[in-house]
């Protein structure tokens, strides 16, 4: 257990290195900054002046070094637009991300596992077909129209749900949360479910997929000429195995669907991590492009950590201590 | 009355271009703590049968036409609920492949324990001596540390012997084995054998042994069922069909064996291949790789011979008889 922390500790690093190289790189390909910074009436030798004390003339590996330096004492620069430390800025807006994320895996574990395991287990009903050709059209449509169909639909047409905004929050351990009102779980739900539309068909899909073909195995044949019930056959001995290869892929969705959050968050002016980059690329903010490419990536290398954890646990065959 | 007695069984499995007979007319018996064997090629329908007894053939397959009685019920109408208090607990099932029969996500415990639960009640801890104790049984060493480990930290033979205690758990009537051997290494086939046998014997257990190998069915089978495209073409005594074989296809079978070629030439071998069974030739389903195949054998499909204590479905063997039988009236 320890060792396979260790290394997984050395991977994590390495990936994180990887990215910060990557997103800092990224930052000279965005535009002036200095446009955004400082009005028409500032003249070019200002903006020199102003540009080499932020260090932007420096030659890149030596900006790098610096961002680095920094960057490892938990400072990743500071916001033009805020003017406060920009993790700081970033992780303001992590909880209402999360809590989109968290809402729309809800949805998806709920849904995907008894639909996935109805239509394995019933392939030729109805029922079965209409998910199939549902999650068909689910796939196919990009989220913001979803979004914006959703909005029209429960919002303007119904006036069921707002259509914008986190809603009322409530301050738990020094973090907001809308999860705590009913009014903040109202403005949850369609931003949660359009985030869940590009996700469940893949995973209904794909747990009928692996299911069926469980439910082919000698393993499950044998369980039931062992006279087991048939609860037990396909929940126990059928699901278990089905879940392996969809934990996997589980747990790169997760980072996936944290990127998606983007287009979500923007249609629903969710106040979350999203909705901040977007803003952020607009008014060419780069230590908040870099802080928010860093933390989302630092976020895809712990999920994956926590999934290859899960793994271990449910997989026998897999030794966390990393026995060759 | 038999333990099991098969009547004119019929399996079809239902496909797109029409339905396909797996099994016709199937019938046999068995009687308690007896050994019979399954012997054919592959896709004879042996598995089929061994499937079908408990119902178990899956989709689109399923019984269509006669009767499996045992213990004064038919198996082939009962409910999903009656079924299940048959399988695993009077009838029980050994698979080909021990590396794919055990679930690799559950210990051999819960594997043992849950059969155990499924057919009575009994505590956790009652249920595990019980486990343990049948391990004991099939030579399991040091069965107490065995039983909380998963499938993959055993060998292949390690693994049939657990699904052999897996199948005696809960002290069954009949046990149906699936080629059983075949997936181990040659030198454990043997030992597998041996331990089938040994505790069949023990227990008064009948078995159905479904095999290729005609080594072993007459080494341990008291009687045989040679099949052929889905019909039992000869059965009787394993002796008598081992000794004297008269269906031209068992002959054939025997004379393919190693033993019975000459040191430095080819193994003999029947030429041509089963049909497939959407294809089958009217008549005699042999007849197209058949050596004494007469007009009559592509006419019509031989009815059962008795020759001895044996049934055979020949028309050559069915004329001989009817031949000896005219000769002794004069």
């Amino acid at each position: 257990m320890i060792a396979f922390f260790i290394k997984r500790l050395a991977q994590a690093v390495l990936v994180m290195f990887v990215i910060s190289l990557i997103s800092f790189s990224i930052q000279d390909n965005l535009g002036d900054p200095l446009r955004e910074m400082v009005g028409q009436s500032v003249s070019e030798a200002e903006r020199q002046a102003l540009r080499d004390e932020l260090g932007l003339n420096d030659p890149f590996l030596v900006q790098y070094g610096r961002f680095v330096k920094n960057a490892l004492q938990g400072d990743l620069g500071t916001s033009y637009f805020f003017k406060e430390p920009a993790l700081d800025v970033i992780l303001g807006k992590l909880p209402a991300t999360l809590e989109l994320v968290f809402g729309a895996s809800l949805i998806i574990i709920g849904l995907s596992v008894p639909l996935g395991v109805y239509s394995a287990i019933n392939p030729q009903s109805l029922f079965s077909k209409a998910v199939m050709g549902i999650s068909i059209v689910g796939i196919s449509v990009p989220v913001f129209l979803t979004a914006i169909g959703l909005i029209y639909f429960f919002s303007i047409e119904l006036g069921l749900m707002p259509s914008y905004g986190r809603g009322d929050t409530v301050e738990i351990l020094g973090l907001e949360t809308s999860l705590l009102t009913a009014d903040g779980w109202s403005h949850l739900v369609l931003p949660a479910v359009s985030l869940a539309s590009i996700m469940l068909p893949l995973f209904i899909r794909l747990i009928r997929a692996e299911m069926m073909e469980v439910l082919q195995s000698e393993y499950v044949k044998f369980a039931w000429a062992k006279g087991l019930m048939t609860r037990r056959i396909y929940f126990l001995h059928a699901l278990k195995n089905t879940m392996l290869p969809v934990i996997t892929v589980g747990g790169v969705q997760i980072g996936t669907m944290v990127a998606y959050t983007i287009l979500t968050e923007t249609v629903f002016q969710w106040p979350g991590m999203g909705f901040l980059f977007l803003e952020a690329v607009n008014r060419v903010d780069t230590p908040l492009i870099v802080a928010y490419l860093i933390v989302v990536g630092a976020i895809f290398v712990i999920t994956n950590t926590i999934v290859d954890l899960i793994y271990g646990l449910v997989n026998p065959t897999v030794k966390l201590a990393g026995k060759k | 009355m038999a333990l099991l007695e098969v009547k004119s069984l019929e399996v079809s499995f239902g496909l797109r271009s029409g339905a396909v007979k797996a099994l016709r007319n199937i019938s046999f018996t068995l009687e308690r703590g007896e050994r019979l064997g399954l012997v054919g090629e592959s896709g004879a329908g042996k598995s089929v049968l061994g499937f079908s007894i408990l119902n178990l053939i899956s989709k689109p397959g399923r019984i269509s036409g006669g009767e499996i009685w045992f213990d004064g019920k038919n198996l082939a109408d009962l409910s999903a609920k009656e079924l299940r208090d048959v399988r695993g607990n009077r009838i029980s099932m050994i698979f080909q492949d021990p590396m794919m029969t055990l679930n690799p996500v559950l210990t051999i415990g819960q594997q043992m324990i849950e059969c155990l639960k499924a057919h009575r009640k009994i505590s956790n801890d009652a249920a595990r001596t019980i486990a343990i104790q049948k391990l004991k049984q099939v030579y399991i060493p040091s069965p107490e540390t065995r039983i909380d480990q998963y499938p993959h930290e055993l060998s292949g033979g390690m693994r049939q012997r657990i699904v052999i205690a897996i199948g005696l758990l809960m002290d069954p009537d009949i046990i149906i084995a699936d080629e059983p051997t075949t997936a181990l290494d040659v030198t454990i086939q043997a030992e597998i054998m041996e331990l089938m046998v040994e505790l069949c014997d023990r227990n008064n257990v009948a078995l159905i042994l479904i095999t290729h190998d005609l080594g072993v069915v007459s080494q341990v089978t008291q009687k045989a069922i040679v099949m052929y495209a889905g019909r039992i073409i000869e059965q009787g005594p394993t002796k008598e069909i081992i000794n004297d074989a008269q269906h031209p296809y068992t002959q054939g079978l025997m004379n393919a064996l190693p033993q019975m070629a000459i040191p430095g030439q080819r193994l003999n071998q029947i030429r041509g291949a089963m049909p497939p069974l959407q294809n089958i030739p009217t008549g005699c389903a042999f007849n197209p790789r058949c050596d004494y195949v007469m007009d009559e054998c592509t006419k019509q499909l031989p009815g059962y011979t008795v020759s001895g204590n044996c049934q055979v479905a020949c028309h050559m063997v069915a004329n001989l008889k009817k031949a000896e039988q005219t000769s002794d009236e004069v």
